[in-house]
């Protein structure tokens, strides 16, 4: 979940939750941006008061579950609102649930070329000069 | 019935509805603004002379800016400049845009809460117009913003019903307009539709303010009314309540249809709150 903070309790390394503009919307710094020592100096230099950081300790899933039951307590009875509630619980399910890790990127195959491979080029190469320097006699 | 009979709860609805018909019983706004508004009606003035009279307020400018800068807009491109605002936005939803601002902008320090979810309100509405292709995404935004404006008629003309009727939505775990209803006979919504129209703004921003808690009853723009209705309920469901009541209200049983969604469409838009509602975050958290 992303939280505010004052820029006095921003940290190099911190990650903006969402762009950081000035109030004439002109964009200091992406979503996604991670908060360098310069960025920080440079925002404090345009007095941005604060950013919207995502928060690395994620809030326990059972908590927030347990808040958006309440907040539902009165209208849990009607199926709609039941349903409404289901998409809100699922969506806090599927953001805690731990990203799949990735593979890693296949290696580009090296190739590795074969004896015959390299005296062909080599035999290319000699023609090519032979080629080359017979040209530069006739002229 | 409840026990609870105050000054201001004895007072009978029609009354308090013809309080909030004056305008000058309402909260006051800056020269500036009421300047502007007028301007807004007056069809010899042109947007230049507007937006020069906002320049010159600065407080106001930002939150012009800012409100219009908001993503909920979707602008293709960044605006930079009142004139280019005012342009943009047309006179309406300007009006609506300066009353929020101003009122708002008095209000920050007591009703911080009713502003974020107001902000979060507007922002969810305009989501909910651009998913269903609404003709005016940004008239759905102002009427968000200017949802709960009747709140701010209690805090500033009766105070003391204020406190009753927070008072009767703890005792009783009672929604906010449950409790005006059974304190007063009327709830911020009506009032807050008599506010509109005394400020003079349209009933395509007039009828959702005063049906977001009874869309079905709403005599025009009811889808409008059907989208607020579902945006207040989305952003309390999120925890960005008003600091009243957290309790998430009923949504009526056609509101989906209404508004003009499907369950996936709403699915989605449930999904990326996090994100859209960062910002109002922000912007609350810079103005306290």
């Amino acid at each position: 979940m992303p939280r505010y903070l004052p820029l006095q309790m921003l940290e190099s390394g911190m990650v903006c939750a969402a762009p950081v503009s000035t109030a004439d919307g002109r964009t200091l710094c992406a979503a996604g941006t991670a908060l360098s020592v310069r960025i920080l100096q440079r925002l404090r230099g345009l007095g941005v008061a604060g950013v919207e950081v995502l928060d690395e300790e994620a809030d326990d899933p059972e908590q927030t579950v347990a808040q958006i039951r309440h907040r539902f307590r009165r209208v849990v009875e009607d199926a709609a609102m039941a349903d409404v509630c289901a998409l809100y619980i699922d969506r806090v399910m599927r953001a805690a649930q731990p990203q799949p890790a990735r593979s890693p990127e296949p290696a580009a195959p090296v190739e590795i070329p074969s004896p015959n491979r390299l005296r062909a080029r080599a035999i290319l190469a000699w023609l090519g000069s032979r080629i080359g320097r017979r040209r530069d006699r006739r002229r | 019935m409840s026990d609870y009979t105050g000054q201001d709860a004895g007072a009978p609805p029609s009354a308090l509805l013809a309080q909030a018909d004056c305008v000058e019983a309402l909260p006051t706004l800056s020269y500036v603004v009421d300047q502007a508004i007028r301007l807004t009606d007056d069809d010899d003035a042109g947007a230049a002379q507007i937006a020069d009279l906002i320049c010159s307020d600065p407080s106001i400018s930002v939150q012009v800016l800012r409100l219009a800068n908001s993503a909920a807009f979707g602008l293709l491109h960044r605006v930079t400049s009142i004139q280019q605002a005012v342009s943009l936005l047309g006179f309406n939803v300007l009006k609506g845009i300066l009353i929020g601002a101003a009122v708002f902008d008095k209000m920050q320090g007591t009703m911080s809460d009713v502003w974020a979810h107001s902000l979060g309100c507007a922002t969810v509405a305009a989501m909910i117009g651009r998913k269903a292709m609404y003709h005016a995404p940004e008239e759905l935004y102002t009427a968000g913003l200017l949802h709960d404006i009747g709140k701010v008629f209690w805090a500033t003309q009766c105070p003391e019903s204020l406190q009753k009727i927070l008072a009767l939505t703890a005792e009783r775990d009672l929604t906010m307009a449950e409790a005006e209803e059974e304190l007063l006979g009327v709830t911020h919504a009506q009032i807050g539709r008599r506010m509109a129209v005394a400020w003079g703004l349209p009933e395509a921003l007039a009828e959702p303010v005063g049906h977001h808690h009874s869309p079905q009853s709403a005599a025009s723009c009811s889808s409008a009314a059907f989208a607020i209705h579902l945006a207040d309920c989305l952003v309390r469901a999120h925890g960005l309540d008003d600091g009243c009541s957290d309790l998430v209200p009923s949504l009526h049983p056609v509101t989906l249809q209404a508004a003009g969604l499907t369950r996936h469409e709403l699915r989605d838009i449930i999904d990326s709150l996090d994100i859209a509602l960062a910002g109002t975050r922000r912007a609350t958290a810079m103005a306290a």
